[in-house]
């Protein structure tokens, strides 16, 4: 691969993937059908007797629901999204957590499982020692508990040992609106790594963890492996895959054929995020 | 270099790294990003080029006008470089937020073009004692990932080598004398850009140092050279910035890294040059 070259022309692998028939997109304003049987969802609105769509995105039909899904947009929280965050703020009783979302969300003090799994009433000796539990910078993984209806503040909690910090490892973004909603968002990968896809579209990537215990120094074939997978997870986001546990091993097995910095080449990129999807299609038929 | 915050885990993880020589995409600390290089895209200029390596884009625009002779200097055209960091490039950008880093890539660049040798300015002139070209260049970032300098300059050197310049013609003498600039965009001839440097900056992060750093990484540096290197191999200039005390050995080590990547990026990037102007004349 030559270091320097002209401007790749990327090529589209495929839009967002959709469960539903036909796809559309539409910009702000477009109509959508002038059938006025359709109930509107999100992402549409009435203009004189015509569904309009009011988000620049693909059109999704459900039997008589129509909606538009934005591709653009800042993540919006649901109860019970497990999300990646970053901790921003330390504030008297709670902690600020930049999640992607157009608001800091907010963690309590008493949300938290204290370490040594304990769950018991805060006192003042915990409240002046929040900056031992998390400081600005660390990276947390909690669930939503709440969504404000004022401001759509995420209110996050961590009533489980999976929930906490996250150890030493990589943090990449990606679009929210490409992480598929599952039941599973940690996985423990037989690659010996382990991947948090957050719903915000937060990823971590590193090593296996277990809660309250530290982990042991990294090998440099445990750091090929992470290095490995943010390169393919950064590939498939770059043209706009969903990410799945499924996708992200089939995108790995693709990669084993390059080199872990050949894999930041554009034309590596697309070939791995092409083949990929192809292969998550035929899996799925 | 906008500010990331970065846990104490991420720090160690990427300061590991680069000790290990493998850092957390895959490369080296000599391995540069894949740089994607485009010559001649704005219209309006005499020269420029578009250069994009990982996320960090940079647009240089080359306009010439003609000008008095600087009295210092009546022998030489001038440059005048300056650099804007878009608010699309990073929030933090915006009003007068960018002006620290716009003046610090700005230093650096005036400190590869100070010498007489690295664009030769003699040709820049047109009447001796009288009118020269001045080169109005502008460096426009529109997206930063890392790496700000090293792109500059490698756009800085492909928007010079596509540079057209207008053929003037000297009528009269003296207070009669008349400049008539050819519009003939056939008639024009090209600056020789074989001595424009190229900066590369290795950054020292734990007990090693990088090149090609993305934001992550600069965050977790102490410290960063700045390293002008010619095509030849030869070190034209030479700065160190940022926090951070740096061993002797480890400067000269830093040094000879600089020209080894530098030659080759030199090598690479007048390959391409050449690629694009025959493409262009076909």
């Amino acid at each position: 691969m030559d270091l320097v070259r002209a401007p790749y022309k990327r090529t589209r692998v495929l839009a967002t993937q959709g469960e539903e028939m036909e796809q559309h997109i539409v910009t702000p304003g477009d109509v959508i059908t002038q059938n006025l049987d359709f109930m509107k969802s999100h992402g549409t609105a009435l203009n004189q007797e015509n569904i309009c769509a009011t988000v620049a995105g693909a059109v999704y039909k459900v039997d008589k629901l129509v909606s538009v899904k934005g591709v653009n947009n800042r993540y919006r929280g649901e109860i019970g999204d497990v999300l990646v965050g970053r901790v921003t703020e330390v504030q008297q009783k709670k902690w600020k957590v930049d999640c992607g979302s157009r608001l800091d969300s907010q963690l309590q003090l008493t949300s938290v499982y204290l370490p040594g799994n304990v769950l018991r009433r805060k006192t003042l000796n915990d409240e002046l020692m929040m900056r031992e539990y998390f400081t600005e910078g660390d990276l947390v993984v909690a669930e939503v508990a709440d969504v404000s209806n004022i401001d759509g503040m995420l209110k996050l909690h961590m009533r489980s040992n999976k929930y906490g910090k996250l150890p030493e490892g990589v943090l990449i973004k990606v679009p929210s609106v490409l992480i598929k909603r599952s039941k599973l968002h940690f996985h423990r990968l037989p690659c010996n790594a382990t991947v948090i896809l957050g719903n915000n579209g937060y990823v971590w990537v590193g090593p296996h963890f277990s809660p309250d215990q530290p982990i042991e120094p990294l090998t440099m074939t445990s750091r090929e492996t992470i290095a490995r997978l943010c390169n393919v997870i950064r590939a498939l986001a770059a043209y706009g895959v969903q990410l799945f546990d499924t996708i992200i091993l089939t995108a790995y097995d693709i990669s084993m054929k390059y080199k872990v910095k050949e894999l930041l080449n554009a034309e590596v990129m697309e070939h791995v995020a092409q083949e990929s999807y192809e292969h998550s299609l035929h899996q799925n038929l | 270099m906008t500010s990331i915050r970065l846990s104490a885990a991420e720090q160690k993880y990427i300061i590991e790294s680069a000790e290990c020589d493998f850092r957390s995409d895959g490369r080296t600390c000599e391995d540069y990003r894949q740089i994607e290089i485009e010559t001649r895209n704005l219209p309006n200029t005499n020269g420029s080029s578009r250069c994009k390596i990982g996320k960090t884009e940079v647009l240089v625009g080359v306009k010439a006008e003609v000008v008095d002779v600087d009295i210092h200097a009546p022998t030489q055209g001038r440059l005048n470089i300056s650099v804007d960091c878009s608010a699309t490039a990073s929030p933090e950008f915006a009003g007068r937020g960018s002006e620290t880093i716009e003046q610090e890539i700005l230093s650096v660049l005036n400190l590869l073009y100070s010498s007489i040798d690295a664009l030769n300015l003699e040709d820049l002139c047109i009447v001796k004692g009288e009118s020269c070209w001045l080169l109005n260049i502008d460096v426009l970032y529109i997206q930063c990932g890392g790496n700000l300098f090293d792109a500059a300059s490698i756009a800085l050197k492909a928007a010079l080598h596509s540079t057209t310049m207008p053929n003037v013609s000297v009528s009269g003498e003296g207070i009669e004398m008349e400049l008539e600039i050819s519009d003939d965009p056939y008639h024009v001839w090209k600056l020789k850009t074989s001595m424009c440097p190229i900066c590369i900056t290795l950054y020292q992060i734990g007990e090693s140092f990088a090149a090609d750093v993305s934001e992550e990484e600069e965050e977790c540096s102490t410290g960063y050279v700045h390293v002008g290197v010619l095509s030849s191999g030869e070190v034209s200039a030479m700065e160190k910035s940022g926090a951070g005390n740096m061993e002797p050995d480890a400067l000269l080590e830093m040094i000879e890294a600089a020209v080894r990547i530098g030659e080759h990026i030199h090598q690479q990037l007048d390959k391409n040059l050449q690629a694009e102007c025959t493409t262009a004349t076909l």
